[in-house]
């Protein structure tokens, strides 16, 4: 499901991007050209990648590997600060790297989960693929007297006509 | 069927009853007609208790009706044993 939404997010990304990029190579093709150093460093600068629906993937490249790397910052530091001896100090900042730790886990096991193969994509409902969205509700449940005889209601498995739901096994025959 | 049997089976069916008011009363405790269902499937499942433990002995180890000189429960035929294989 995580994948799905990812490929509709970057197809819709893809879309809009790939027009604007042609509008835009049309407009400032010129300005680009003359002003090609300063659009590099602009870029650089803010870290506004050329072209979205690439650097989509690479983003969150970048972002685990980011988060990684903190995280093991985090830990050696509390590492290093439990082990010069402050005791209050070393505690709490262990605290956050267990924290972080923590979330960095739980978001690759979500990861993990979406991308594993044993999860057959058949199993994955697709929204507005001649299926409509609804409600689930259960109503509840009124006492009426026209209760099964205790004989018959043994052998059927409920007091209750109106919860004497019979499985007919693969349909009616 | 003999009387064991029969008793056994009487009791079966009025203890499935009230189980099956119990689950209803737990989401409706204020429910006059269930809670008057169950006490006469109680009425009817305490009788025919009384009924067996009067000629076949105690139906459960805790349960049993009367305290005699001699321990019931392992002196006499288990519920669940028929009149074959006593």
């Amino acid at each position: 499901m995580d994948n799905y939404i990812k490929k509709i997010i970057s197809d819709t990304l893809g879309e809009t991007n790939a027009a604007s990029d042609t509008q835009k190579s049309k407009d400032n093709l010129s300005a680009e050209q003359s002003n090609k150093g300063e659009i590099a460093k602009s870029q650089e600068k803010s870290n506004i990648p050329a072209n979205p629906k690439k650097d989509f993937a690479s983003d969150e490249k970048s972002n685990k590997g980011t988060v990684a790397s903190q995280n093991k910052d985090e830990v050696s530091g509390a590492g290093n600060i439990s082990g010069s001896g402050g005791t209050g100090a070393g505690k709490n900042n262990s605290t956050g790297a267990e924290k972080s730790g923590g979330n960095a886990v739980r978001d690759e096991n979500v990861k993990g989960v979406a991308q594993s193969p044993l999860i057959c994509e058949c199993l994955v409902v697709k929204p507005c693929d001649k299926q409509s969205l609804g409600m689930a509700f259960v109503p509840n449940q009124v006492w009426r007297d026209d209760l099964f005889e205790p004989e018959t209601a043994l052998d059927l498995g409920t007091i209750f006509p109106c919860l004497f739901k019979p499985f007919h096994g693969g349909g009616k025959k | 069927m003999n009387q064991k049997d029969k008793i056994n089976r009487q009791l079966s069916m009025y203890s499935f009853m009230l189980d099956d008011i119990i689950l209803f009363l737990d989401t409706h405790p204020n429910n006059s007609k269930a809670l008057a269902a169950f006490g006469h499937y109680k009425r009817l499942y305490e009788a025919a208790k009384l009924e067996y433990e009067a000629v076949f002995g105690p139906l459960t180890a805790k349960g049993s009706a009367e305290i005699s000189d001699v321990w019931l429960w392992s002196t006499t035929p288990w519920p669940w044993e028929s009149e074959v294989t006593k």
